[in-house]
Parts: structure tokens; sequence; C-alpha cells
């Protein structure tokens, strides 16, 4: 099966309909359903109905990113939960980077969702592996630089794993999979957006678990632990990895990742049956 | 400073129009788009500082004409706040624009 398959498929909502249980995932800047794929696919086969789409001019062209806006992305979203909230009794959403703090943001907009799961949540750039160029962004955003200032792909595509490394550098070559830099325009949106999640961070009442790498290379810690410390949920758990970069789905931990989300998510199905016999 | 202001104003020119004929392309390698994007804010920053000084200067040295510069620190924030990205050949014709202007002015001080 091609890549561009798989891609399909997710687009195509992976649907089970009679457990009344999904997620909707949301992948990060410039990335596309791809990077979600395994995670996906985990959650399917863990009974969750699992749909995730590609964000407002991502997974396309280049052009096609410049043009949007953050305001794009969180309508997107809010259009995508309306539309799937109604047909399930749980619902959950999840993302990693970008896709977290569009989580986060719906978390705070909207009261009933059964939990949030924020990867290598973004809200503040500040990673090992940003370069200190970026203190020259006010000036760059400010002028029309801002169309031909661009950080390109790090080298490590945010995975410590170096045999997954290489297996992602080539993919990134052949398919529609991401983009292989990251437009200023794109980045000032993401900043903004985490500007605006962490102005309403304490709306966020429901339930919400937080896995974040110790050594993410794009977004420390300190995003993660502002939303632990600051949501107004009466459950919050915060995971932190010590082997793996942001990409936290693919790396060295990948395995240990998706089981917390499992045993996090069995949680709330345990409670659930447990009030219905009670 | 002025000397310095005209070598500036020259390569922010000169870089202004490489990214204009990238911008009829449309086609652009990233790492060469990352470096040109970080050498022309870097430029840029220097031009705005560049300015300030030499209108700070034509003031100790009672040149208010110098005055006329802060004109050339004000325009790129106006086009930039005006610019989209389907515009961007548009814009960044008007940038080099002001620029060349401004070149004009600053050898018209030596």
């Amino acid at each position: 099966m091609s890549d561009n398959i798989d891609i399909e498929l997710l687009h195509n909502e992976i649907t089970n309909i009679q457990d009344k249980k999904a997620v909707l995932l949301f992948h990060g800047l410039t990335g596309s359903p791809f990077e979600m794929k395994k995670y996906a696919h985990f959650l399917f086969d863990k009974g969750y109905d699992v749909f995730c789409y590609s964000f407002p001019g991502h997974g396309n062209r280049i052009d096609e990113i410049e043009t949007v806006t953050w305001q794009d992305w969180c309508n997107f979203s809010q259009e995508k939960y309306n539309l799937l909230r109604k047909s399930y009794n749980q619902f959950f959403v999840s993302g990693l980077c970008l896709g977290a703090a569009i989580a986060v943001y719906l978390g705070e907009h909207n009261n009933d969702i059964t939990g949030i799961i924020a990867l290598s949540t973004t809200l503040f750039l500040d990673g090992f592996c940003i370069p200190w160029t970026v203190s020259f962004l006010p000036v760059a955003l400010n002028t029309i630089v801002k169309f031909y200032y661009t950080f390109p792909e790090d080298e490590c595509y945010g995975v410590k794993n170096e045999r997954t490394r290489k297996s992602l550098a080539k993919v990134m070559l052949k398919a529609d999979v991401g983009m292989d830099n990251y437009p200023l325009n794109c980045v000032a949106g993401l900043l903004k957006l985490s500007k605006n999640v962490r102005k309403n961070i304490k709306k966020v009442t429901c339930p919400i678990l937080c896995i974040h790498s110790k050594y993410d290379n794009l977004a420390s810690t300190k995003g993660a632990k502002f939303v632990i410390k600051n949501v107004s949920s009466k459950i919050k758990k915060y995971v932190e990895l010590d082997n793996s970069y942001h990409m936290v789905l693919y790396d060295n931990e990948k395995i240990f990742v998706m089981n917390t989300v499992n045993e996090f998510l069995n949680e709330f199905v345990q409670q659930k049956e447990l009030a219905g016999i009670a | 400073m002025l000397y310095l202001s005209i070598v500036i104003n020259v390569l922010l020119i000169l870089c202004f129009i490489i990214c204009y004929i990238y911008s009829l392309k449309k086609v652009i390698n990233p790492k060469f788009k990352a470096k040109l994007g970080l050498f022309l804010c870097g430029l840029m920053i220097i031009y705005f500082f560049c300015l300030i000084l030499t209108i700070l200067f034509g003031f100790i040295f009672h040149n208010y004409l110098t005055l006329i510069l802060l004109l050339f620190v004000i325009t790129p924030f106006i086009i930039g706040y005006y610019a989209s990205y389907k515009k961007i050949a548009k814009y960044t014709f008007i940038q080099i624009s002001f620029l060349v202007m401004s070149l004009t002015i600053l050898v018209m001080f030596l």
C-alpha cells in the first residue's frame, strides 16, 4: 500500500459507529494526517472511531499555507468537532504540536469534550533546535520579509531514533506527507494561536493528558507544564519522556506513549461502565 | 555612517531583486530561501539602525534635511502591513522602489 493511499484512508474516516466513542486527531504544523497514521490505527484497534483531517493549507503546496491564518485552523477544527460530536457518547480530541494547541483550544471553547490528549504541546517556541535568529521575528513579521523568511526542516526531523529519522527523510521526499520547511507566516500563526490558548487556558475543564519530551527539539516542557498548571480540569496528568524529541509518536518511546494514551482513555470507559452497572 | 547606509541600501536592493525574481518563479529551495530571508532580515535591521543614526548625526550637525530619511524607516512597515502573499511581486517591487529612493537621497547627502 502506498503512502498516498494511507493518507486517503485517514481522510475517508475510519468508522465503527456502534461503539459510540471516538477520537478526533490533529496533526502538527506543516504536517499531514500521515504523521498520525500509526496512532490512528492504534486507537482504531482499541475500538475507537478515529477522524483525522488535514488543516487548511496543509499537505499541499507551500502557496496555500501562506494564505491561511490561525483562525482558519481553529474554525476548521470547530466545524469538524460540531459535525462529529453529536454522533458519539464519548468524544476525545488529541493532537501533536500545533494539533495539541488546537485540541486545547477546542477544550477552551467546548464543555462537552470527554478528554484531551495533548502531545508535544507547542505553546512556546523554545526547544533546543530553535535558532537564535528567531529573535529577528518582530522585524521580519512586520515587513515584507515575512514572505521570504522560512525555517527549513531540521535534519533530525524531530526524531531522536536514527533509523526512524532516515526512513522519515525518505518518505518526506516521495510523498505529500508534509513540508520540508516552516514558512514564517505559518510560524507566526502558531505563535498567535499559542498566545490565544494561553490567555483562555483556565476555561479548560475537561480531563487532560499532556505528554511531552524533556528533550523536545522545538518546544520545551514549559508549554505542557503551563497547560497542566493552569487548566481548571479536575483530572489532569502530565507524562514526561526522556528518550524522544518532538515527534513522540514516531520516536523511541512511541509504544509507551500509545499505551499511556490507552490507559487514560480506558479510565473513562471503565468509569462509564461502572456508572452503567450502578 | 552615511557610507555604511549606502552600502547596506545597495545590498538590500540586490537582495530584494533576487527575491523579486524568485517570487515570479514561485519555486525556491527552502534552504536557500531560509538563508536569503535571514540575510535580508539582518540587513533590514542594520538599515534601520543606520538610517536612525544618520538622522541623529544630521541633527547634531544641524542638517535637518536628514529627517526625510524617517520616511524610509517607516515605509517597510507600512508595505509589510498591506502586503499579501498573492501580490508579493507587486509589493516587493514597491519596496525596491522605496529603497532606490532612499539610496538616491543618501547619495545626495554625500
